[in-house]
């Protein structure tokens, strides 16, 4: 126990370092702020959400399509229901998406790439030229041809996103892969006798890391958007699941006379991937040992 | 009034920390044609200064707060941007930076950037003018072909070329004043030697005055007439390089001092244990397609026929200039290269020939420390993972147990337990490099290949390094190799010494017999290129001219005889085979009976032969 704490102290150490960095930004820290409101606004989404009846397929024709008041602060929509919860319940829904569609696509590519540049050769050759054929289809074209596939939902979704997107993390990491091949501590560790894949786990994975993370937080941004794109599409999500993307399909019908049911869920997606790209640049800035030396 | 003066200069820097006063200058005074030499260790303010004169300081972190700096009597600390850059730098003032490959620019050729340069500099010249003018100046820097030169871009070029391109440049600017800021510190030595002769041919002929950046003390003392030493941001001693090294003042200048004599050495002994490694023609090419240039199927023999044997307690020194292939003949040994050709045994046992579980025991009983202490320890590792790393291969041992000797380790080579909690940046590069031991360590080897073992850390910690290292070695009765370009370090650590040139091992013997009296040309000219303190001016230096011929395609007959003083036109016909000395002393020479009786021990004989730093 007394290891385990010791253990954890440098670590303690380096995030109280990272944290410093980070709020020296203001742009940074408000982006971050904001962004662990959103998160918490997902976890907590079915506590705090006025109307939670309205997720579903709840109708209240009486109040359809009423501009934003005090009892529904983002209007109605053409059933009556407030859009207000809608959004916040979206929160969860895009950020759940988007984070096990780069996770997934995270699985699958960093492994690959530290593979393919550790062994070099025809492992090397093999792993890039399917990831080439991968990068040769527009990502969300290639999203849409495996949903319509797989069938319309939003898991199948997900997991479409996740395929198309992961031969970027394998490009990026294989080239970071085969320069600190060469770092002396990776020889040092050949010389000692470390097995192959502890190489490639231990010592190449976490030192070749940072530039993915920077890629995955800003890709996140990118991926809600896809996500939306594909609802919008209604190949992902299916009503009545409070989709952001959905949403606005939904509302364009009544726009612009009923502005507020595509503007708010339009809104949620600008500041949530707008958070995430300035989160990139944060943790980019935090990452880089120039800022790091000082 | 001297022609160059800083008067109570004070330049600090500001970081998390707080505001540090990284420069405070006094007084500093230079006379017109003057070599002033500042020597100090990285970190020191060296290349401050040197910024700050042009203006060039970054500014913020930087920031001067009081002082002047007088060229000539003009403050160029009150000149605006501007009127330094129209006035004074590049044309009354030019650096000399030390790394030659990122001053200038790769994607233009030398004659671009030079008639670029003219150019501005000479208004009013034709086209044609400009192009002799550039060729005059290549011809002044000793380049020869400059024709050829002009049309090749910097990465064509060999280090020391390219310096000479950068000298010539200062030439074309028509520079009174030159800053040198470490010129010859990515050479090799006997390059460097011929750079700075030139370098003081062209400032006694233009009438140069020159402030001279190193941290090598010989070096300075050599070349210049006034030293200051700088430490902590101030000239703490200033004298004429004769006195200063005979009668340093400070502690610090005795320490520097210290760290480059060599009359304190004593090589040690050759052991007479048994034999621990034999290497049998070992071969070591790479192929290399050029399909660029329709140029198929080059070989590079970066390792040609190299045999030799080491035993238990030995330490053998492998010498040569960058390129020579010691690294490439050390990592084929240690199997992290497959060899072309050739064999390696290790206590007698075929170390290529085994299968994988006898390739482990040999990866456990040999370990290697690398040069760079920055990029050896993995980043993202704590100290304790790092040291253990050896052991979770060979042993895995319980926790308790691993953390008890690493700790042991760390405690062996001065690096107190509380460490084994840190990560790798919380350390200087000495420290590093004793962690670097301690894990070599950790699984009881036999042989430890030391990669340049002090050459990137400052010297200060050199000393106490080398110290460690020769304590270790008595202790656990360990087989060293050392691969360095520093013949200090080699004379100090080892008793058998290997001088490759090009891929062979043109001489081989007893540390302390081929220091006393070398036998292959090559040797005599690497030991007499290099400065010592009491090395004055630069006659005193022999300079082998020409480059290093390239490995891919080696020149007939002895690889060195285009750079020999003393080839005769067998040299280009017969390659030379070892010739057995007795004594354990080989050299590859086809003269080196007449040579030793023409030349006798003239080299070896007197002082400034003595190798050092």
């Amino acid at each position: 126990m007394n290891n385990f704490v010791q253990t954890m102290k440098p670590r303690i150490r380096s995030a109280r370092e990272s944290m410093y960095l980070l709020a020296r930004n203001k742009l940074s820290l408000a982006a971050l702020i904001l962004l662990l409101l959103l998160a918490a606004a997902a976890v907590l989404a079915p506590a705090i959400i006025p109307y939670p009846e309205d997720l579903a397929d709840a109708a209240h024709t009486d109040i359809s399509l009423q501009p934003p008041s005090a009892e529904h602060l983002m209007g109605t929509d053409e059933l009556g229901r407030d859009i207000f919860s809608r959004v916040i319940y979206g929160s969860r829904v895009s950020l759940t998406a988007a984070l096990a569609a780069v996770g997934l696509s995270l699985l699958i590519g960093v492994p690959l790439g530290a593979v393919a540049g550790s062994f070099g050769g025809w492992v090397d050759n093999v792993i890039m030229r399917i990831t080439d054929v991968f990068l040769s289809f527009p990502p969300l074209l290639l999203a849409i041809a495996m949903v319509v596939v797989l069938g319309s939902s939003l898991n199948n979704a997900v997991l479409a996103i996740a395929l198309s997107w992961w031969p970027w993390y394998t490009r990026l990491i294989r080239g970071q892969a085969i320069s600190m091949k060469e770092r002396k501590f990776v020889q040092a560790a050949e010389t000692i006798g470390t097995g192959r894949m502890k190489i490639i786990f231990r010592h190449i994975i976490p030192n070749c890391i940072s530039p993915v993370i920077v890629q995955a937080s800003m890709d996140i941004g990118g991926v809600i958007l896809t996500v939306a794109s594909l609802s919008f599409l209604s190949l992902g999500a299916q009503l009545p699941t409070p989709e952001w993307g959905l949403m606005i399909s939904m509302g364009r019908r009544f726009f612009p006379d009923s502005w507020w049911y595509c503007i708010f869920p339009g809104l949620a997606i600008f500041i949530t991937v707008l958070c995430f790209n300035l989160l990139g640049d944060a943790i980019r800035e935090i990452l880089d040992p120039k800022t790091r030396k000082n | 009034m001297a022609y160059f003066e800083i008067h109570d200069l004070r330049i600090t820097h500001r970081s998390f920390a707080g505001t540090k006063t990284v420069l405070e200058i006094g007084r500093l005074a230079i006379e017109r044609g003057e070599t002033y030499g500042l020597v100090g260790e990285s970190g020191q303010g060296k290349t401050v200064l040197a910024l700050a004169i042009q203006q060039l300081l970054r500014c913020p972190p930087g920031r001067i707060e009081s002082g002047s700096i007088l060229l000539d009597g003009t403050d160029l600390l009150k000149l605006s941007p501007k009127q330094m850059q129209r006035t004074v730098r590049g044309s009354r003032i030019a650096m000399i930076f030390q790394d030659p490959m990122s001053c200038l620019n790769p994607v233009f050729t030398v004659g671009t950037i030079m008639t670029d340069v003219l150019r501005t500099r000479r208004k009013g010249l034709s086209k044609d003018q400009i192009r002799q003018e550039a060729l005059g100046l290549l011809e002044e820097v000793k380049l020869a072909d400059g024709e050829s030169v002009m049309r090749k871009y910097p990465h064509q070029l060999s280090g020391g070329q390219r310096q000479r391109v950068i000298i010539a440049l200062a030439l074309a600017c028509g520079a009174e004043f030159l800053i040198a800021d470490e010129p010859t510190r990515n050479l090799d030595v006997t390059i460097q030697a011929s750079i700075l002769k030139l370098l003081k041919e062209l400032q006694q002929k233009h009438n140069m005055t020159v402030l001279f950046i190193a941290n090598n003390l010989s070096l300075v003392t050599a070349f210049c007439d006034r030293v200051g030493i700088l430490y902590g941001g101030k000239i703490i001693e200033e004298n004429t390089a004769a006195g200063l090294a005979e009668h340093p003042r400070e502690d610090y200048t005795k320490v520097l001092i210290d760290a480059v004599r060599a009359d304190a050495r004593k090589a040690e002994p050759a052991a007479s244990g048994e034999t621990l490694l034999k290497v049998e023609h070992l071969k070591k090419y790479f192929d290399i397609n050029d399909e660029l240039r329709r140029q198929k199927h080059l070989t590079l023999k970066a390792v040609d026929d190299v045999s030799f044997e080491l035993k238990k307690g030995d330490v053998l020194g492998i010498v040569g200039e960058s390129g020579c292939g010691k690294s490439t003949l050390v990592n084929t040994i240690l199997n992290l290269f497959e060899p072309t050709e050739g064999k390696v045994f290790f206590e007698g046992a075929d170390v290529f020939g085994e299968g994988r579980k006898g390739g482990n025991a040999f990866k456990k009983n040999v370990q290697i420390v690398f040069q760079d202490p920055y990029w050896s320890l993995n980043p993202r590792w704590l100290i304790k993972d790092i040291v253990a790393e050896p052991m979770d291969v060979y042993e895995k041992p319980g926790e308790a147990e691993r953390l008890k000797r690493v700790e042991e380790l760390l405690e062996m080579v001065g690096i107190p337990a509380d460490a084994c909690y840190k990560y790798p940046h919380e350390f200087s590069g000495g420290q590093r490099q004793r962690i670097a031991i301690a894990r070599s360590l950790a699984s009881n080897p036999k042989l430890v290949v030391l990669d340049e073992p002090t050459s990137s850390i400052d010297v200060f910690s050199q000393a106490q390094i080398l110290a460690l290292i020769k304590d270790l070695r008595r202790r656990f009765q360990l087989t060293n190799i050392l691969i360095s370009h520093d013949l200090g370090v080699v004379h100090e650590l080892a008793n058998q010494i290997a001088i490759m040139y090009l891929g062979k091992i043109v001489e081989f013997g007893p540390a302390e017999e081929v220091f006393r009296r070398p036998c292959h040309p090559y040797t005599r000219a690497l030991f007499d290129s290099i400065p010592t303190l009491t090395t004055r001016g630069m006659d005193g230096l022999k300079t082998l001219e020409g480059q290093i011929p390239s490995p891919i395609n080696p020149p007939p007959g002895c690889a060195f005889h285009q750079r020999c003083p003393y080839a005769c036109p067998d040299c280009a016909r017969e390659t030379p085979q070892p010739v057995d000395l007795g004594g354990g002393r080989a050299v590859s020479c086809l003269r080196w009976k007449e040579l030793e009786e023409t030349l006798g021990n003239e080299s070896a004989g007197d002082e400034t032969a003595s190798p050092e730093k």
